[in-house]
């Protein structure tokens, strides 16, 4: 990652505001250059919500002001710049943090400003820890302390945005595990228990019917999923059809996370290929780039009634994800890391589900690829799926 | 005791198309597998009643555990209807003297009516070869126990030991992990449910249903356009 350090003033050189360096701020009135604003211009107006009433610039000028005079930032919501950073002016800090506080900034003197016509404290709070969210870096380079509070800053959206009460975790690997799956073609009936579980467990929208597994009904003998049928609606298990379900496979050599423009999808320690649903752009190469279908782009808000909101969450699994990101299949992350079966494997009422860790010379999934005959859905890809079928 | 028990205890396994078991109403206590476990509710261990294989280790000759029957069946024990000691097969309580099992769901506790005619709905069948008679499988002499092939008793929560006699292969599968469904989780203290978990012993094969519903978008990134998408 690009990490260039950079001091406050550069930082205002960043947005153009030169002229200010020199003469101290003198509050909103001293905003009039902002037009000629280089790099962040159009960002800043389209990602913005700037407040009626007001302009760009005077909101700009008006957190600038702020900045260096002192303290109307609202030292009371949780997140928020406290007094004694302000001597941030001696200090260097990241460029994204930088703008990040520079917004903060603007959103605080545009909440100011528009106090008193319509914005309720809770809408402030919620405004406030959004733009903080959109400054936020990436997970993986995080240190512990952010990832606290953007957990905290999650889920106090969470109850202010969707009115649910969740708990999301950032449980790593754990050391010495990496997840197999295995699926028994001969088991399996078809009643989509799994899939069930999986809507439920995963918080997937259900306005469009998100569904990450999907099982194919195939005739007897055949092997070719073209020929074969995902959306079938009648009494399970036909007569001569067996079924064969597929989900995100984890690959080992995962073709999705190689063509990922931003990095924000990767394959953790423990095998399961994850994404950062806020550093993901949309751009769904990740999408072409599967040969399994497996991953699903929302192309609207997803949306989940608050009550059947899972609160049980994992910041890289089940927790609310937004429009215009990729989500898929994480082995229920948020269950697996815990020692706790997938979902869909603790819902199959057949027991074609096998899950465990390959590592662990006496686990099941061990068992089921030493003693059964398996093999991988296009396996001649070498993309070297975590995820075997076989059968009895 | 987890909803998951209850449900369990609804569709319980009742024991034995007993001759004397009169009444004319239609059976309530239905065999066979529960239509949705809701299965991916945390099943904790602490709240599964489960007991030592015996007779088979797991992966790498491990000792496992085996979920309990007895605590699920609805009518359990049978001397709750059937008189004590030998002969109680054909010997019934009447029916003011029967008392309820404590394994029975509250619905059928508000109403012993329910248990009238318990056994009527086993067809007798399993296993096909020997005609599938009740004493293939059960003690004559002795309600709660089962008669394994070479003539020695087990108990019910020991059914797998009496299926394996026939279904090795399945029985080998399931102490492996390759049959059969673990509780709880993949790691820590392995608890597997036993046959008659899943199988209804008096019919094991599952029944037909309609599935759960499918996706919107089957298998490509094409929306259906009204037309069955194939």
């Amino acid at each position: 990652m690009n990490r260039r350090e950079m001091t406050f003033d550069d930082v205002l050189q960043y947005v153009g505001q030169e002229q200010i360096n020199a003469k101290a701020p003198q509050g909103p009135t001293a905003g009039v250059a902002r037009s000629q604003a280089g790099g962040c211009g159009g960002t800043c107006s389209s990602q913005a919500p700037v407040m009626p009433g007001r302009t760009a610039s005077e909101a700009t000028m008006a957190a600038v002001g702020a900045a260096r005079v002192a303290p109307p930032f609202p030292g009371d919501v949780p997140g928020a710049l406290k007094p004694e950073e302000n001597t941030i002016l001696q200090k260097t800090v990241g460029r994204r943090k930088a703008l990040g506080m520079l917004f903060g900034g603007i959103a605080a003197g545009s909440q100011a400003a528009c106090t008193g016509i319509g914005a309720s404290e809770e809408e402030k709070e919620a405004k406030l820890l959004e733009w903080q969210e959109y400054f936020k870096g990436n997970f993986r380079l995080m240190s512990d302390e952010e990832k606290t509070k953007t957990i905290s800053r999650l889920e106090r959206l969470a109850e202010l945005r969707q009115g649910t009460d969740v708990n999301i975790k950032a449980t790593p690997a754990q050391p010495g595990v990496e997840y197999g799956y295995a699926f028994n073609i001969s088991k399996c009936k078809g009643y989509r228990n799994c899939v069930d579980a999986c809507i439920k467990e995963n918080n997937l929208d259900r306005k469009t019917g998100t569904q990450f597994i999907r099982i194919f009904e195939m005739e007897d003998g055949e092997i070719d999923l073209h020929d074969a049928n995902a959306d079938f609606q009648h009494q399970v298990p036909a007569e001569g059809h067996f079924y064969m379900g597929t989900q995100c496979f984890q690959c080992a050599n995962p073709p999705c996370v190689d063509v990922c423009p931003v990095g924000a999808t990767w394959q953790e320690p423990d095998g399961i290929t994850v994404i950062d649903y806020d550093w993901c752009i949309g751009c769904r190469y990740c999408l072409a780039a599967c040969p399994y279908w497996a991953r699903r782009f929302n192309w609207s808000e997803p949306e989940v009634p608050a009550v059947e909101v899972n609160p049980n969450q994992h910041y890289l699994g089940n927790r609310s994800r937004k429009k215009g990101v990729v989500e898929k299949c994480t082995f229920c992350v948020q269950r697996s890391r815990e020692g706790r079966l997938p979902a869909c494997a603790e819902a199959c009422p057949t027991g074609a589900r096998v899950f465990g860790n390959v590592l662990d010379p006496n686990s099941e999934i061990r068992w089921v690829l030493e003693n059964k005959r398996v093999f991988r859905l296009k396996e001649e890809l070498g993309t070297e799926p975590r995820f075997w079928y076989f059968m009895d | 005791m987890s909803t998951y028990k209850n449900r369990l205890s609804l569709t319980g396994l009742v024991l034995l198309a007993g001759t004397a078991c009169g009444g004319g109403e239609a059976p309530v206590i239905a065999d066979g597998i529960p239509e949705s476990l809701e299965a991916f509710e945390l099943r904790d261990l602490e709240s599964v009643d489960a007991v030592e294989a015996v007779g088979f280790t797991g992966p790498g000759d491990t000792p496992f555990k085996v979920q309990q029957r007895t605590t699920q069946i609805g009518a359990f024990p049978c001397t709750s209807c059937h008189t004590e000691g030998e002969a109680s097969l054909a010997s019934v309580r009447s029916r003011a003297q029967r008392t309820l099992s404590p394994n029975q769901a509250p619905a059928t506790a508000a109403d012993p009516s329910a248990l009238r005619g318990a056994h009527q709905n086993i067809q007798p069948g399993h296993p096909s070869t020997s005609g599938g008679q009740c004493a293939t499988c059960h003690s004559s002499t002795n309600l709660e126990e089962l008669v394994l092939q070479n003539g020695t008793t087990a108990s019910l929560d020991e059914a797998y030991r009496l299926c394996s006699g026939c279904h090795y292969q399945q029985a080998d599968d399931w102490a492996g992990g390759a049959h059969g469904k673990r509780l709880a989780g993949w790691k820590g203290e392995r608890v597997v449910m036993s046959c008659t978990q899943c199988h209804n012993p008096h019919a094991p094969a599952f029944d037909q249903r309609i599935p759960f519903p499918g996706p919107s978008i089957p298998r490509t990134g094409k929306i259906p356009t009204g037309a069955p998408h194939s």
